[in-house]
């Protein structure tokens, strides 16, 4: 709490309680209309996620992104261990081209490594990866979740 | 951990979810326990509570349809903040994917819903602090929002985004050290 007077003074004079509304009786009748939303659908089961001809093509299209994802990351990581110097920009580069095929862990480990490596000039700091990988609106999670 | 609206823990709930014929009111209990504090969550990343409202229930939703699936691997308090949290960013998303529109007029149009002002209560300081909070990226805006208001672990927040503590703890301290230069400058 000292650190966040510190660190920033105007933030820790507003306060942090709640600024937003609900309407009345809001959640006294929200798990009925959840209930109501849920009973609404067919449970996954009966209505099947995928049309029955479609199925092996989308096993297909599974099998070849994961493939796709393996062969990256190899490419990716094999890059650093024969100790190839890339820029900074080309890093970005190659972050942005296969940003769907890498986790966010794998490009900041990978990068927290090559920024220790090289000199002032080409560095990019941890902070700007985050930053960069904030900004781009992609997570594991999603990445999962569209597979 | 015990919850006062039903007296039951995360694991009893699943063990009666599991249970021959009980699966309609473990989920309900479920949905009691966990609502409000996912519609909170929800309501910083949405502002908008109708989005927000239309979020939950998909959210829910897919707990129904996964609830089975569930093998524990985390909390199902962090499971259903996860689901919670890629349901609002896929929200934002689409809008942005169908109307074409870029991040900043996304955040634009969140600001203009904390205007028109329907269901926000809180004074002028507090309004100065949401707008400011729209000049972050999504992401480190739920990153601060977690923290700051749900005071919530970093090892939990890792869980629930799929990242590393070490960049959470980077991606908050960009986040004050920006809003503090907004709340300075406007």
């Amino acid at each position: 709490m000292k650190n966040m007077k510190k660190a920033a003074p105007q933030l820790k004079d507003i306060p942090k309680g709640n600024p937003w509304k609900v309407p009345a009786d809001y959640f006294d009748t929200l798990s009925e209309r959840i209930s109501d939303k849920v009973h609404g659908e067919k449970s996954p089961e009966v209505a099947g996620r995928f049309l029955p001809g479609l199925r092996p093509l989308y096993v297909f299209a599974s099998v070849a992104a994961v493939l796709l994802i393996v062969a990256g990351v190899y490419f990716f990581v094999n890059n650093y261990r024969e100790g190839r110097s890339l820029t900074s920009d080309e890093i970005l580069v190659n972050i942005e081209e296969n940003i769907y095929y890498y986790s966010e862990e794998t490009i900041i480990e990978a990068l927290f490594v090559k920024s220790t490596e090289r000199g002032p000039n080409g560095e990019i700091t941890p902070g700007e990866v985050v930053d960069y990988l904030i900004y781009e609106d992609i997570s594991d999670i999603e990445l999962l979740n569209d597979i | 951990m015990k919850e006062k609206a039903t007296g039951y823990s995360d694991k009893e709930l699943l063990d009666i979810f599991r249970s021959e014929g009980r699966r309609d009111y473990a989920f309900n209990l479920i949905v009691r326990k966990y609502q409000e504090r996912l519609y909170w969550h929800l309501r910083r990343i949405l502002i908008d509570h109708h989005d927000t409202d239309d979020t939950l229930q998909n959210t829910f939703l897919k707990v129904w349809q996964n609830l089975e699936n569930f093998r524990e691997a985390s909390s199902l308090f962090t499971w259903l903040y996860r689901i919670a949290t890629n349901e609002a960013l896929m929200l934002l998303k689409q809008r942005r994917r169908k109307f074409f529109v870029p991040i900043t007029d996304v955040e634009k149009q969140l600001g203009n819903s904390i205007d028109n002002g329907e269901y926000f209560d809180g004074d002028a300081l507090q309004l100065k602090l949401q707008k400011a909070l729209l000049t972050l990226p999504e992401k480190q805006r739920i990153v601060f929002n977690m923290k700051y208001f749900d005071e919530m672990k970093y090892e939990e927040m890792a869980e629930i985004l799929g990242t590393s503590v070490g960049a959470l703890k980077a991606s908050y301290h960009h986040a004050v050290a920006k809003i503090e230069k907004y709340l300075e400058n406007h």
